[in-house]
């Protein structure tokens, strides 16, 4: 009788893992880094009073927001044939689609963010002299960062996971490494829930830190399913 | 919702019938600056840069050819989308019930619940239940009784899909049924209602409506989430979109399509919820 517990798959091909595991990390990095910058411009041009700067960003993040992540993975790898002339490498479409689909869902937080302080503060910021810049920087960012912390970690979290979705075009990241040590072995049960923990292992513990700093009322949750 | 946009579009058409386009000369200039500069930036690149030498042979009416594709994919994603949609709805009330009440091992297991499956990515779900699950099938039933049974892509789909969105809406029921006031709970034990008349007639009903915001946004998610069932062989919209490219080589108008149509079913379903609120005259608080 063939058994579906077979373990030993996990040591035996841990080097390649590993492997897998790093290239989700530097994805996650990269993304990141992308997806943040990604979403203070748009969020801060949706919150924008210049109806050129708020409906332009609303119509893109919108517009992202109601396409499957998947979908937009494997599009943007697409869209670099007929936009640049040559393709995008897996990888680099890869960064370049995780960072625009969760930025647009991290511009929502970013002026969920903002919205949270009052406008007369903003007017009597503005009122005193100040200009956009030091409203910003003095009065509605020390505020509204605060309000947005446990959203941004859990937009992080969305991001680690979405990650994985980098499997379909190609980057042998974390969970394409486990369909290949799968596809070797046959060994779909360990396999997958082995990479079915270690993703829980790291999202859990980075979504019990926004949970720490989500105490307070408030605060802003960033609770949906992509 | 669509009163607000329709207001907005009202105000903008008074604007620009007083040609008020902009309140200072300022602000004129920077909107000349920010979009004549991108305007410009990409004619540069189309038509000077390094894609200018590059010629695309665009096939759109490929779009048209294989509609049948297309359609058959639509077709598959609202089935999916159906089956998954009264699954996770029944979780994630269950699950909203379970995180609240005052017994402490089905807080903990609602708890639990939620914890695993909104931390596991779901396309390691969608694995799992299709492959893992079927090797246990394998050692529990097939080999010992001498059975064929193979897990179907469709049930492994739907039941990873309803799971994950079921854990998403658990927490969105456990915050309505937590902004219920005291005062009420209070009420109805001193009216001398049972813990489920409570439920039943006084807390869920109130809960349920103020939920209805972001509980739409988690129904719209169903949707979007059901195309990573692509990977196991559903053939719903991203399916096809994969196999018109295969089968042309036209992958950025095959996946646009896909994209769009995804896009118009998210809006058709955003439609669909507002006309059923207006239809119930429930008075809902509009979310974001």
């Amino acid at each position: 009788m063939e058994s579906f517990w077979k373990w030993h798959v996990i040591p035996e091909n841990l080097h390649f893992f590993a492997m897998g595991f790093r290239l989700t990390l530097v994805l996650f990095a990269l993304a990141w880094v992308g997806c943040w910058t990604f979403a203070v411009v748009f969020g801060a041009m949706r919150h924008s009073d210049r109806w050129w700067l708020r409906y332009p960003a609303a119509g893109v993040i919108e517009v992202i927001r109601g396409t499957p992540g998947i979908m937009f993975v494997v599009w943007v790898y697409f869209l670099s044939q007929p936009l640049v002339g040559y393709a995008l490498s897996p990888f680099w479409a890869a960064v370049w689609a995780l960072l625009i689909h969760n930025g647009a869902y991290g511009a929502e937080v970013v002026r969920a963010g903002l919205n949270s302080i009052p406008r007369g503060q903003v007017s009597a910021g503005y009122s005193t002299g100040l200009n956009y810049l030091q409203v910003m920087g003095h009065i509605v960012l020390p505020q509204a960062l605060r309000n947005m912390a446990p959203a941004v970690v859990n937009r992080s979290v969305a991001l680690f996971k979405n990650t994985s979705l980098a499997f379909v075009i190609g980057v042998i990241e974390f969970f394409r490494s486990g369909t290949i040590v799968n596809g070797r072995e046959n060994a779909s049960f360990s396999v997958f829930t082995f990479i079915a923990v270690v993703y829980f292992l790291c999202c859990f513990s980075l979504s019990r830190l926004g949970h720490r700093l989500g105490q307070r009322p408030g605060v802003i949750e960033d609770t949906t399913a992509v | 919702m669509a009163e607000a946009v329709l207001g907005r579009l009202a105000a903008a058409a008074r604007r620009a019938r007083r040609r008020e386009w902009f309140e200072t000369p300022r602000e004129r200039n920077a909107f000349l600056i920010v979009w004549g500069g991108a305007a410009a930036v990409l004619f540069w690149f189309f038509f000077f840069g390094p894609r200018a030498q590059y010629d695309y042979n665009w096939r759109w009416h490929l779009v048209w050819d294989y509609r049948r594709f297309l359609l058959w994919g639509v077709g598959t994603t609202m089935y999916i989308f159906a089956w998954s949609l009264g699954f996770s709805l029944v979780l994630g009330v269950f699950c909203g019930v379970g995180r609240t009440t005052s017994v402490r091992w089905v807080r903990a297991l609602s708890a639990g619940y939620v914890e695993v499956f909104r931390n596991i990515p779901l396309l390691v779900q969608m694995w799992w239940a299709y492959f893992g699950l079927q090797e246990i099938v394998n050692a529990a039933l097939n080999e010992p009784f001498g059975l064929r049974i193979l897990v179907p892509s469709a049930f492994a789909c739907i039941l990873a899909l309803s799971l994950y969105t079921g854990a998403y809406m658990g927490e969105v029921v456990r915050s309505g049924i937590r902004s219920i006031h005291r005062g009420q709970w209070e009420a109805a034990a001193s009216t001398g209602l049972t813990a489920y008349q409570t439920w039943r007639h006084v807390i869920l009903p109130q809960a349920l409506v103020i939920v209805i915001p972001p509980l739409s946004s988690e129904v719209l998610n169903i949707i979007k989430n059901s195309a990573i069932a692509m990977t196991i062989a559903i053939t719903d919209l991203m399916f096809f979109s994969q196999k018109i490219e295969e089968e042309t080589f036209a992958g950025f108008e095959a996946y646009t399509a896909g994209t769009l149509l995804f896009l118009l079913l998210t809006l058709l379903t955003v439609g669909a919820i507002y006309y059923l609120q207006r239809l119930s005259g429930l008075k809902v608080r509009s979310g974001h």
